[in-house]
């Protein structure tokens, strides 16, 4: 290619070298913004914190012996104050290890021989408008000793509570 | 140029694009599964699924408590957990013999679609209910978490149906805890 053919070409060449990197960035753009985004909140143990039009916390936990626990494992017993402030407050919840590879795991309620208790609430009861204290039991192996987080989701879109809590 | 170098990198190039196209992976290579590969009485380990298959054998008869069938029977005893992350459960267990695919069978109650917990492994069997005529051939059978096994961990483990141990009739594990 001669000198001249680079001459002659001059505007279309600069239009491509504006135009091909606008495009990738756009593109990139809007690959980027559509990436489902999920903002959380921490939340330190003794803390409550406003959420999902209720206030969420305190929590604890201890290490519990539960009938119909297998060998080698054992219960995380979570006791977590909600206030849903006059208002149903539903939320889902999973135990997560703070350390990598922050294994998680979901509420053993239903697989345990707990002996049942009719005032014992085991889940976000929409039902409820006054402050109530929900209970979750977690089967969790021998080698998970914590620090956890119990994540809370469900208060608002995108938007996930870590409760920071050491049995 | 002359002729004949001419006529070389032509050759050299048709050479490379045969090369290239004998290379590329098939379209669904990009979403394949990642296969993990079982041995009998070893553990297998994928992204969330871990898998120790103790036994598989044929059999004429398989039971429960309260079932039974004849039938040409494939019959897997298992232990299984999951590895990171709850919710997961054995969703996909399948046996492909050349181009035919059978999914456990869900007639007995068995380990087929159960809940694996993180950590902490249960036990049980899977039953493949076969055609009569079916009584040897390679087979390969797949565990996963999904019944759309693409982009994730699957245990596969090789079998030669003819070798397979064949008792006349097998009791299948209740589902249970491996460490009650």
């Amino acid at each position: 290619m001669t000198r001249g053919w680079w001459r002659r070409n001059a505007v279309a060449l600069g239009v491509i070298a504006v135009l091909a990197p606008a495009t990738a960035v756009a593109i990139s753009f809007t690959a980027w913004r559509d990436l489902p985004t999920e903002h959380r909140i921490a939340v330190e143990t003794g803390e409550a914190v406003p959420y999902g039009g209720a206030e969420i916390g305190p929590i604890s936990a201890r290490f519990d012996d539960v009938p119909g626990t297998p060998r080698a494992s054992r219960v995380v017993a979570v006791r977590l104050e909600v206030d849903p402030e006059d208002e149903g407050f539903t939320c889902a919840v999973m135990l997560v290890e703070s350390a990598a590879p922050h294994r998680r795991w979901g509420p053993s309620t239903t697989s345990l021989d707990r002996p049942y208790d009719p005032d014992r609430v085991t889940y976000c009861d929409s039902e409820h408008t006054s402050p109530y204290t929900v209970e979750h039991d977690f089967l969790v192996p021998d080698d998970a000793v914590g620090p956890f987080e119990l994540e809370l989701s469900g208060g608002a879109a995108r938007e996930v509570l870590r409760l920071a809590v050491s049995p | 140029m002359k002729r004949g170098v001419q006529w070389t990198i032509g050759a050299g190039l048709v050479v490379a694009a045969w090369l290239v196209a004998a290379v590329t992976p098939p379209e669904d290579a990009r979403e394949a599964p990642f296969p993990v590969r079982a041995v009998i009485g070893e553990t297998a380990t994928g992204r969330n699924i871990q898998a120790t298959i103790t036994s598989v054998q044929r059999a004429d008869r398989v039971s429960t408590e309260k079932w039974s069938a004849d039938g040409n029977w494939l019959v897997v005893h298992l232990a299984a957990e999951a590895v990171v992350s709850e919710p997961a459960s054995l969703s996909s267990a399948t046996l492909t013999v050349g181009d035919r695919t059978f999914t456990a069978s869900e007639r007995p109650d068995s380990f087929a679609s159960a809940p694996l917990t993180v950590g902490i492994p249960r036990s049980g069997s899977l039953a493949f209910e076969l055609p009569p005529d079916l009584a040897e051939g390679e087979a390969l059978l797949t565990l996963g978490l999904r019944s759309d096994p693409r982009l994730d961990s699957v245990i596969e483990l090789p079998l030669d149906l003819a070798t397979l141990p064949h008792p006349p009739a097998i009791a299948l594990y209740r589902t249970d805890w491996t460490h009650p």
